[in-house]
């Protein structure tokens, strides 16, 4: 139950987070009898909490659907060939040593995915030449720390050329969409950040030679680490 | 949030040190959950099974990396919904091949069945009537679910359809309760509003 921190008292008419709270019996006692009490005299948000009940019902009433039956099989084989092709694995030192490459070498997705699996690190120090000046921003390596102890690197799985981000897949990469801008910013020394400082040291040279970093999680959730 | 099952983590240690059964338990407890979650926020049968063999594989390759903070259910909702939602955005437009333009309604004779990804998800035990009624229902429902931005579209499939708790839903989603709450109410105004223009 979440809902203590709304305040006790607090009108509810037209709060439609207040109304859809209570749809959900997220609301504490009092909370709970504040709302009816409202809703008693007031025809205009019991219409309200009725439609939204109402999508509520539907969406819970969706049946839930059977998986295509070849979908087991077809995982199956992905999996068997990414345990055949372990985890890329790129030495930090090599990508920062080669740095920066020329940036119109890699300004086409089309060079890109011809590029090998280690080249694609090299973007992590190509400038953005859209932003000429002392406040050119860096461009961002997406780097998962390696998956296996012992291992002297990073697994790069995703990469980013001009703001433009390319996930591995296979010998290929393939472009999406990452909210680089929508990431939460924290600073090297929050907690988040220093546990993936800590799980891949030399990120840290990277982050020291750069405005920040750009780090995706393996759950693929992303964040900007600031120096 | 329900503390972490120890077996969770010992799921994860066992994928750590090459046990292949351990990705099969986990494959098989999570299959249905999601599949039927990328289907409900891609909207598409043919998509959501790239999707959850995409997520399938982002599992297997980063399994190493749960530290059982959360439960494991919460760390592969957590891979699912930001998978869809970086290759959704990707791809721009969702489900547009599912909104009939004017005049060309779903129940023109004889190509509904072949052309709707979604003739298949009602009931087989209905009649052929209830399940076209369930059918025409559901896509109304997923159409309008496809046209709210992606944050109402992830917190109302999470908390509707997936029945997770607010709690449950902002360490999904990484963000705080009332975020969630507050998104939740978003979804829903809109969704009632789209249905009522759809349905009047």
């Amino acid at each position: 139950m979440s809902g203590v921190s709304y305040a006790v008292g607090r009108d509810p008419h037209g709060d439609w987070d207040l109304l859809s709270a209570y749809v959900d019996g997220e609301l504490a006692i009092e909370q709970r009898r504040t709302v009816e009490d409202h809703l008693a005299g007031c025809p205009g948000c019991r219409a309200e909490l009725d439609g939204m009940r109402r999508v509520a019902s539907r969406l819970r009433s969706l049946e839930r659907a059977a998986p295509p039956p070849l979908l087991a099989d077809q995982v199956a084989r992905r999996v068997a060939v990414a345990a055949r092709q372990p985890g890329l694995v790129v030495r930090l030192e090599e990508a920062l040593r080669r740095l920066p490459v020329e940036s119109s070498t890699l300004m086409t997705f089309g060079v890109v995915v011809a590029l090998t699996a280690i080249a694609a690190l090299f973007v992590a120090g190509v400038e953005d030449s859209d932003r000429a000046g002392p406040d050119r921003r860096p461009a961002a390596a997406v780097a998962h720390p390696a998956a296996s102890a012992g291992d002297e690197g990073l697994e790069v799985t995703t990469a980013v050329v001009h703001g433009r981000v390319f996930d591995r897949e296979g010998d290929l990469w393939r472009e999406r969409h990452l909210d680089a801008d929508g990431a939460p910013r924290i600073g090297a020394d929050d907690p988040a950040a220093q546990e993936m400082l800590e799980a891949e040291p030399r990120l840290r040279d990277l982050l020291a030679g750069s405005d920040g970093i750009l780090l995706e999680d393996g759950t693929g959730t992303v964040i900007w680490i600031e120096p | 949030m329900a503390a972490p099952a120890v077996s969770d983590r010992a799921l994860a240690e066992r994928h750590r040190t090459g046990d292949p059964e351990a990705f099969a338990e986990i494959y098989r407890e999570h299959e249905a959950m999601v599949f039927n979650l990328a289907l409900r926020l891609a909207g598409d049968r043919e998509r959501a099974a790239d999707l959850s063999q995409e997520i399938f594989l982002r599992i297997f390759r980063h399994l190493d990396g749960f530290r059982g903070r959360s439960s494991l259910k919460t760390w592969i909702y957590r891979v699912a919904v930001n998978h869809c939602r970086s290759r959704l955005r990707r791809r721009g437009l969702v489900f547009e091949h599912l909104v009939p333009s004017r005049g060309e309604g779903p129940d023109r004779t004889g190509s509904r069945e072949e052309k709707d990804p979604l003739q298949d998800l009602a009931d087989p035990r209905r009649s052929p009537e209830e399940r076209a009624l369930a059918g025409d229902a559901e896509r109304i429902l997923q159409t309008a679910l496809a046209a709210l931005p992606a944050v109402y579209r992830e917190a109302v499939v999470l908390r509707d359809v997936e029945d997770l708790s607010y709690e449950e839903i902002a360490e999904v989603l990484g963000v705080r309760v009332g975020t969630v709450r507050s998104r939740i109410a978003r979804g829903r105004r809109r969704l009632a509003d789209e249905l009522r223009e759809s349905e009047s």
